[in-house]
């Protein structure tokens, strides 16, 4: 027996083991690390899914906030978990941001994991001071030339998609903005509000309200399509921001080496989910639009995502090395 | 005013729904019982019970986390007072005057106090929220970075009030706490700080393992280490009610600390866990006798108690009227009404009357049930004293590190409280004051990011402080009180710290 040949023997033996596997799983909880904060988007968001896929996984889906060093801690742990299909991460554009903006972190988003399935997406909403006279996103980036980088925008800290969303505007319209970053995206629209900064783009269901109320002035949209929530409103890229895109989204990662047939699986039953009518009102009421795709565009995606960012990061001179 | 009662009847109809009444008792038993265990705080609690609340309606689910927020303010006293753990941040202050009157046999006046002291600050609050959410939000409002800094700076100046130790060991100590306040991520460029390549460390020292370490575990440690075991108290239900000397001293700082705290809790950041060290801070100076501090004066348990509660109720000011967080706490709520599909924002009152209203009442109603649950029970909990210490306190060591790490499932949170036990050990037997530790470590990060904010909102033009009216009278304020912190070092003979000398043991 030459040597070939037992390693295509064992290949298979793996092969078949893994498929048998795959037929049998999930066997035992899955447990699914979000590392962001409790109550946030992506806890709230992982939570919901885990109602509706407990039942035909017939296994608990259980939800382990570990927050932490921006995503960074709780995503390791997934990192070093075994490619089982039991340890899953709840993952979102901090992750495809950090790729860049991170030097030093002790994992590779794609050497590390590999794509499961995105589950939904919000737009962001740029609000202006209602004592900023601009009245629309032309008048806006007039407004920020004449000032040459006397006008500021706030967001909730130092390499968080609020900051970069700031910063792809400041690169796509060629102006001049000064970052003025807070402790947390609460904080950050609160100085919004008060006039202590002057414009933000802000995560549509919590701005919106705000704007109704006449606190802020909601000028446009970031999605490439108009919001649901608020359809009287341009999208940047409309109001005269050329290619501007950017929202908020979250998705499913599994660590690298996880079986195929385990992932499939996870992205029928996430995208079956995602599907549902009824889940789409809710989300329509909260401003998220649940995001459909298949293993391989989401891999696909996810690259396109960390080149974007990328450039971004660069444009900015942002880094951090937490 | 018709119109808020006809509100308010709206609203008490909503909450005395026995299903409503029966979740609000609920939440208050919860968050007594997360209040007492040691490290876990109402933050934990309420974000542990959060996704339980997806499938209610949304009043109850509001009902609820309050009850156990204001629940968890309530019993955080409990376990500073009986045995020196702060169950939470602003529970730290209650640890010094509150252990020690409970070594002087007086631990049952002193949780009747914090108990009643608490009921009056929630119910007040919650008279302020109803009357004057709209008009105090938009006061709030003003409050920007260079307000922020000023306020912290006169938290900073409130240290030289706090301890009746020599100045130079309160200052040594606030430096400490400034300087582990220091350690993580520089929000502003993105930088970690004296992480040591900790990946845990980089959102910074918590107040929380920090507070129970060197509280706490310093506590069983020095006890431990005693030549002979303190005796078992045995209280006698005499004890247990405060006397009429005890209500007259606490009546002041309980006024003082509801207005305080319920001022300070309205305004957005995260300043209300200063409340209690500056209402510790001002009872202490305005007392005849600041000598008696530290070594179980009442005062320094009712004030601060109030004010920590008062806090909590001011918070919910500017998450009902405006729809935005003043603390992580209301964050977790906001969340958890957004999950209905029901946005916060200025228009919240007029839109959901129901949900405003009925939460309005339902805190009257928790205020009062947390009353019941509180008084009866403080007989209970001084029992606990009874059990003697070689097996009470590896239990207690036991449920401080388990509260700590379930805080937010960090290994890392565990290792700091234990070297803040080992530190704090140290520091007593020094003859340090430690509450300057935990109050420089919760000012560090947030005066220097107001600072820079400030600075970056100016470009660099430090007038910014001056031309702006609020920011102004708080600097000239801030000034005076260090001024006036001064003139004892100056003053002959009139230092009370002479006349006391090292009173830092119970520190």
């Amino acid at each position: 027996m030459t040597t070939l040949r037992i390693a295509s023997l064992m290949a298979a033996a793996v092969l078949g083991c893994a498929a048998a596997y795959a037929q049998t799983y999930p066997a035992k909880p899955i447990r699914v690390i979000v590392p962001f904060g409790t109550g946030g988007p992506a806890d709230i968001y992982a939570r919901f899914l885990g109602q509706h896929m407990q039942g035909p996984l017939g296994q608990p889906w259980v939800v382990d906030a570990r927050p932490g060093a921006g995503s960074i801690i709780g995503t390791e742990i997934v990192a070093k978990s075994p490619p089982d299909g039991y340890t899953l991460l709840v993952m979102s554009n901090t992750h495809t941001v950090n790729e860049s903006l991170v030097s030093r972190k002790p994992f590779v988003l794609m050497r590390d994991f590999v794509a499961v399935a995105p589950i939904n997406y919000s737009d962001l909403l740029l609000v202006v001071h209602p004592s900023v006279p601009a009245k629309s996103v032309k008048e806006l980036v007039a407004l920020a030339r004449k000032a040459k980088g006397g006008m500021n925008y706030s967001s909730s800290g130092t390499g968080t998609p609020y900051h970069m969303a700031g910063e792809l505007f400041k690169a796509l319209a060629g102006v001049d903005i000064l970052h003025v970053p807070h402790k947390s995206s609460g904080d950050a629209r609160t100085s919004v509000m008060s006039g202590q900064t002057e414009m933000m783009l802000d995560a549509i269901t919590t701005m919106l309200p705000i704007a109704k109320g006449g606190k802020v002035r909601a000028l446009a949209t970031s999605g490439r399509t108009r919001s649901a929530v608020a359809p009287d409103l341009p999208t940047i890229a409309e109001a005269g921001v050329k290619g501007y895109e950017t929202t908020i989204w979250i998705g499913v990662m599994a660590p690298a080496g996880t079986p195929g047939a385990i992932v499939e699986r996870l992205n029928a039953e996430i995208t079956k989910v995602t599907n549902r009518s009824d889940v789409r009102e809710v989300w329509a009421k909260q401003g998220a639009t649940p995001f459909r795709m298949s293993v391989a565009e989401y891999e696909k995606y996810l690259h396109g995502d960390i080149a974007k960012w990328a450039k971004i990061v660069k444009f900015a001179g942002a880094r951090t090395d937490r | 005013m018709a119109e808020t009662f006809q509100n308010l009847l709206l609203g008490f109809s909503v909450a005395l729904q026995p299903s409503i009444l029966v979740y609000a008792f609920v939440g208050c038993l919860i968050g007594t019982l997360v209040g007492m265990m040691p490290g876990l705080g109402p933050l934990a609690g309420i974000s542990l019970l959060l996704p339980a609340t997806f499938g209610l309606n949304p009043i109850i689910a509001i009902v609820l986390l309050s009850g156990v927020y204001y629940g968890a303010m309530y019993g955080g006293s409990t376990t500073s007072i009986l045995m020196r753990i702060p169950g939470e941040a602003a529970s730290v202050m209650t640890c010094v005057d509150g252990y020690a009157m409970t070594q002087n046999g007086r631990a049952g006046p002193a949780l009747a106090i914090a108990a009643i002291g608490s009921f009056i600050a929630g119910t007040f609050g919650v008279i302020g929220l109803m009357l004057l959410a709209p008009t105090l939000a938009e006061f709030a409002l003003r409050f920007g970075p260079p307000e922020y800094t000023a306020l912290l700076l006169m938290g900073l100046f409130i240290l030289a009030y706090m301890s009746g130790g020599s100045m130079l060991k309160t200052l040594a100590m606030a430096a400490f706490g400034l300087m582990l306040g220091m350690i993580g991520i520089d929000v502003m460029s993105g930088y970690t700080r004296f992480s040591h390549g900790l990946v845990e460390l980089g959102d910074g020292v918590g107040i929380v393992p920090v507070a129970v370490g060197l509280f706490g575990v310093s506590e069983i440690l020095l006890t431990a280490g005693a030549p002979t075991a303190p005796d078992v108290q045995r209280p006698k239900l005499r004890d247990l009610i405060p006397s009429r000397e005890e209500f007259r001293l606490s009546a002041g700082p309980i006024a003082r600390g509801s207005l305080l705290g319920f001022l300070i809790g309205i305004i957005p950041g995260s300043a209300h866990i200063i409340s209690s060290f500056v209402s510790y801070g001002i009872e202490r100076r305005l007392s005849k006798h600041p000598e008696r501090f530290g070594q179980g004066a009442i005062e320094g348990v009712a004030g601060p108690e109030s004010a920590n509660n008062a806090a909590a109720s001011g918070a919910f000011v500017p998450m009902m009227a405006l729809g935005i967080p003043t603390s992580p706490v209301t964050a977790v709520m906001i969340a958890a009404i957004m999950v209905h599909g029901i946005l916060p924002g200025p228009l919240l009152i007029q839109q959901q009357p129901e949900l405003f209203w009925g939460f309005v009442a339902s805190m009257y109603v928790g205020n009062v049930v947390l009353l019941i649950l509180n008084l009866p029970m403080v007989g209970l909990f001084v029992n606990l004293l009874r059990i003697p210490y070689s097996y009470l306190y590896p239990c207690i060591l036991c449920f401080c590190i388990v509260g700590t790490y379930s805080v937010s499932n960090s290994l890392m949170d565990v290792w700091i409280l234990l070297a803040m036990g080992a530190i704090g050990y140290v520091l007593r037997k020094f003859g340090y004051d430690l509450a300057p530790v935990a109050l420089g470590l919760v000012l560090a990060p947030m005066l220097e990011l107001s600072l820079r904010q400030s600075l970056a909102m100016s470009a660099g033009d430090y007038a910014i402080f001056v031309t702006r009216p609020i920011a102004a009278v708080m600097f000239a304020l801030g000034a005076a009180l260090f001024v006036f912190s001064l003139k004892p070092l100056f003053g002959k003979g009139g230092d009370w710290r002479a006349s006391v000398g090292l009173d830092s043991e119970q520190g």
